[in-house]
């Protein structure tokens, strides 16, 4: 059974998977790093925080890791590539070695089609950083053991720092809200009411000062509830509905637009806003974290 | 007596001195501004004063005053006489969402102070472009909305009506960053506050998730609070995206935008709480239920959450990028 002492493999690069390794280092499992896909060429530079940890352990390839109960793959959400993610891993890992995947708006049973052993692969999505968010979702299916779920819950509970939450039906809802808010957020932009500033400031001043505490639905109990039925009465029927990306962004997008890597994005950024954001941010997480930590 | 900024030099009004009145008027002063407070109603005075010099100690407590409290009060007053109105530039009605009030209300201030006063509603009922019309200069005329308490948020919400004129909303805009605020600009009318718009959206989509089964109250919850509420505080949806990175979003959107809600009406549980007028801790039925002993722990739990997350957001304010020449915008903007 999976538990503390369990080796873990870590597949993927980048800010979030920086994150999951220290937060499976940070529980005291022995982590091996596989650095995302073979072909994709030589290791970046790790932060010194992971670095240091003893139990920490670069690898080219997942082979000849014994006792492996677990693997954690990030890939990008393209279903080629979490398909030869997963179709690599399996070529090494035993069998019983459970493949956990992210994956926002891809159905988990698109993603185990074509691997050997289906019901190892399970979705697992993370909340960036990673070492102090408290989100995890698993996303399952008929073909998983739910026994193997439960332990992997557990795990995540009282080893990892999470309060994880379960999908049984192969697909995630996190990406599902989200994507309400922007399609919302990108309506109202593309509609001229307002620019892409108004909508961040809207965001951080008004829900960010509740939703540390509670969830949308806990935060209506404490507001009165009733209320806010009458205002979808109003409201339901004037939010878009829009199933397309607006030109602005695919703007951003076609004139090579990554966001904050490469300075280019919804804002500008200067290699200095670029840090101190970042830098704040870390801070930040660790505060919101210790301050959700005090309430229910 | 000094204060930093020229707000001091800008006579400000507020008309209605309930709750929300009384507040934004503490709101006024704290950013530096001499203040008239116009009690509408009889006897509303007294009660408005004692509001404000309570809001202005909770202010002393929060380390928001650069003076001693008596230095605000002096620069402020308060009659039921429209006439101590003659001076100001800006005055904000927040008098009760009856129309035929609000005409009546517009009527006096234009008559009692100078002709180039700009008037903005607090309304959260009437859209603006409606409301203008009942003001003698619709074109310097617009919503200012004000979250409670509304000396402590940063939250505001500025809107155009179809008549109000550019320099009009420019000049409250500016305005308002000396108060402390980060103003959404509204360019037109629209049903519901932007962050009332944005939160729906996701209320629409959490109701057709449980009623379609795939998940329950609980874990909706989790997903939200542990996503969005570990960064929202910090930064909106798109600073967000751009920190993730914006590779992966235009095929997250292309495969989850069709997928997503689009329910005109009132989801089941809500109607039902609705037509019961449940109000969630305050009777014990909402959404969840509470015994009576739930329910006092869970209002205590988020007023001192309350101010916990006041004092985090506050050593967090957005901080001007080093280019802002570029920032993207919607294309009628």
């Amino acid at each position: 059974m999976i538990n503390k002492n369990s080796h873990v493999l870590v597949a993927g690069t980048g800010k979030l998977t920086e994150g999951i390794l220290l937060c499976l280092l940070q529980a005291g499992h022995h982590v091996w790093w596989l650095q995302a896909m073979p072909e994709s060429g030589l290791a970046q530079a790790l932060p010194e925080s992971i670095m240091e940890f003893d139990t920490f352990d670069p690898v080219q390839k997942p082979e000849g890791i014994s006792g492996l109960k677990l693997a954690v793959a990030v890939t990008r959400e393209d279903l080629q590539q979490k398909a030869e993610m997963v179709a690599f891993l399996e070529q090494s890992l035993a069998p019983e070695c459970l493949i956990a995947i992210n994956s926002e708006s891809i159905p988990l049973s698109q993603i185990q089609q074509g691997a050997s052993h289906p019901g190892r692969v399970l979705g697992l999505n993370w909340a960036e950083p990673a070492q102090t968010t408290f989100f995890l979702e698993v996303i399952s299916n008929s073909a998983n053991s739910k026994q193997e779920i439960t332990d992997l819950v557990t795990l995540a509970r009282e080893g990892w720092g999470k309060d994880p939450y379960v999908l049984n039906n192969d697909e995630g809802i996190r990406a599902r809200l989200l994507a309400a808010l922007v399609r919302e957020a990108f309506s109202l932009i593309e509609n001229g009411y307002v620019g892409v500033e108004d909508i961040d400031r809207a965001c951080r001043n008004d829900a960010g000062y509740y939703l540390p505490f509670a969830g949308n639905c806990r935060y209506m109990d404490l507001m009165g509830t009733w209320a806010y039925g009458t205002v979808m009465a109003d409201l339901n029927p004037e939010l878009s509905n829009a199933t397309h990306i607006p030109d602005f962004f695919e703007q951003i997008i076609a004139e090579g637009g990554k966001g904050m890597a490469n300075g280019k994005g919804f804002y500008n950024y200067s290699e200095e806003d670029k840090k101190n954001i970042q830098e704040s941010f870390l801070q930040f997480s660790q505060e919101i974290r210790d301050l959700m930590s005090k309430y229910p | 007596m000094e204060f930093e900024t020229e707000t001091n030099e800008i006579q400000v009004g507020v008309v209605g001195l309930g709750l929300m009145g009384s507040s934004i008027v503490v709101a006024l002063l704290v950013a530096g501004h001499p203040v008239s407070g116009v009690a509408p109603l009889p006897g509303e005075v007294d009660g408005a004063l004692q509001r404000i010099k309570s809001h202005l100690r909770h202010c002393q407590e929060s380390n928001l005053l650069s003076q001693p409290i008596e230095s605000y009060l002096e620069r402020l007053t308060l009659s039921e006489d429209y006439q101590i109105l003659n001076n100001c530039r800006l005055v904000q009605e927040c008098v009760v969402e009856i129309k035929e009030i609000k005409a009546e209300v517009y009527k006096k201030i234009h008559e009692a102070t100078r002709e180039d006063v700009i008037v903005s509603s607090n309304t959260s009922a009437i859209p603006i472009s409606m409301l203008q019309e009942l003001s003698p200069v619709p074109e310097r005329f617009l919503g200012i909305h004000w979250a409670e308490p509304a000396y402590l948020t940063r939250f505001l919400e500025i809107t155009k009506g179809q008549q109000t004129s550019d320099e009009t909303g420019q000049w409250v805009f500016q305005l308002a960053h000396s108060w402390d605020k980060e103003p959404t600009f509204l360019q037109k009318d629209v049903r519901g506050f932007v962050t009332n718009r944005l939160m729906y959206a996701v209320y629409r989509e959490i109701f057709h998730l449980i009623e379609k089964g795939e998940t329950n109250l609980e874990d909706v919850d989790k997903a939200w609070r542990y996503d969005a509420g570990s960064w929202m505080t910090f930064m909106g949806i798109f600073r967000r995206m751009d920190y993730l990175g914006l590779e992966d979003f235009p095929q997250i959107c292309r495969n989850t935008f069709p997928k997503l809600n689009k329910m005109t009406r009132v989801p089941e549980v809500m109607q039902t709480i609705a037509d019961e007028r449940a109000r969630g801790i305050q009777d014990g039925k909402g959404l969840f239920t509470y015994s009576g002993e739930e329910a006092k722990h869970w209002e205590e739990a988020f007023a001192a959450f309350n101010k916990d997350i006041f004092r985090l957001a506050e050593k967090y304010p957005s901080r001007p990028l080093s280019d802002k020449s570029e920032i993207q915008q919607g294309d009628d903007k």
